[in-house]
């Protein structure tokens, strides 16, 4: 129980290294055995690695055309004062 | 002559633009804005939260960044160098208007007491099927204004804008390991929000 509970606290603690594939190579071969044995932190890796997924799938908050074409007309006022 | 169609008709790296702009080329300078404006503006909107800030905001960035193209380093990336002005321009106007709400952001995560959120799901759920592309960015940029700024701006860095842990640090002066650790937490967290917001719609 307590091996256990040391196991997927260390599993969490490089959860982020182990989706972005920073991790040494024998820690990842122990925690594909952990992730084979315990469903709870499988189903953690798995969303958590998903939700990044998608996000970096996203081009969240496109430049409005308008708001571009602003910028170009203010620098051009503000720069030639520079 | 137009300097801006020698621009346009073949591939000038960003440090030439620089050099031009330096030697008095408007029109290179544009080009930069045009190349980049996207990614500024995409990380104040993150950071600030606010439409029109992010806009005010992307306008000073770039003044801020033409008038200091002297300090700029040429074996640094100019995009790089471009974040640094920005993100430090968007932190300061953030903090500007903030209150003094603190929370602990760098404390262990804890993986009993149901601080983790691990009902089992099918592995095919795919939570994209049931929204349309806008309507799934819309909750992903909801998804992200909720996170606090520590980790909102951790997130944004690296999993948006794609830097790496050590850029992150250097540019938040945060260590490796804080910025791990919010990058850990900032997941986490919207794991479980974009997976309540989706359900809730399903």
């Amino acid at each position: 129980m307590a091996k256990k509970k040391i196991t997927c606290q260390s599993f969490l603690d490089d959860l982020s290294d182990y989706i972005d594939g920073d991790v040494a190579q024998e820690i990842r071969v122990t925690f594909e055995a952990h992730l084979a044995k315990c469903p709870n932190c499988w189903v953690v890796f798995d969303e958590t690695q998903r939700t990044v997924e998608i996000f970096q799938g996203y081009d969240c908050h496109p430049l409005p055309e308008n708001v571009k074409g602003r910028l170009l007309q203010t620098l051009s006022v503000k720069l030639k004062n520079a | 002559m137009s300097l801006r169609s020698t621009i346009d008709s073949q591939e000038v790296d960003d440090l030439e633009l620089v050099t031009r702009t330096r030697a008095g080329d408007r029109a290179s300078f544009d080009e930069l804005v045009n190349r980049h404006a996207a990614k500024v503006f995409r990380l104040a909107r993150h950071i600030t939260r606010n439409d029109a800030e992010a806009e005010d905001f992307l306008q000073d960035a770039f003044y801020k960044a033409y008038t200091r193209l002297d300090q700029f380093n040429a074996d640094a990336q100019f995009y790089t160098w471009l974040v640094r002005i920005a993100v430090n321009e968007a932190l300061m106007r953030l903090r500007k208007r903030r209150n003094n709400k603190t929370v602990s952001l760098d404390a262990e995560l804890e993986t009993e007491d149901g601080s983790l959120r691990r009902e089992a799901v099918s592995p095919d759920d795919n939570p994209e099927q049931e929204f349309s592309r806008d309507e799934t960015r819309k909750l992903l940029e909801e998804a992200i204004d909720s996170l606090d700024e520590g980790y909102r701006t951790v997130f944004v860095l690296r999993d948006v804008e794609g830097m790496s842990t050590q850029e992150t640090a250097d540019l938040l002066e945060l260590s490796i390991s804080a910025v791990k650790s919010r990058l850990l937490r900032a997941r986490l967290q919207l794991r479980d929000k974009l997976k309540g917001r989706l359900h809730s719609h399903g």
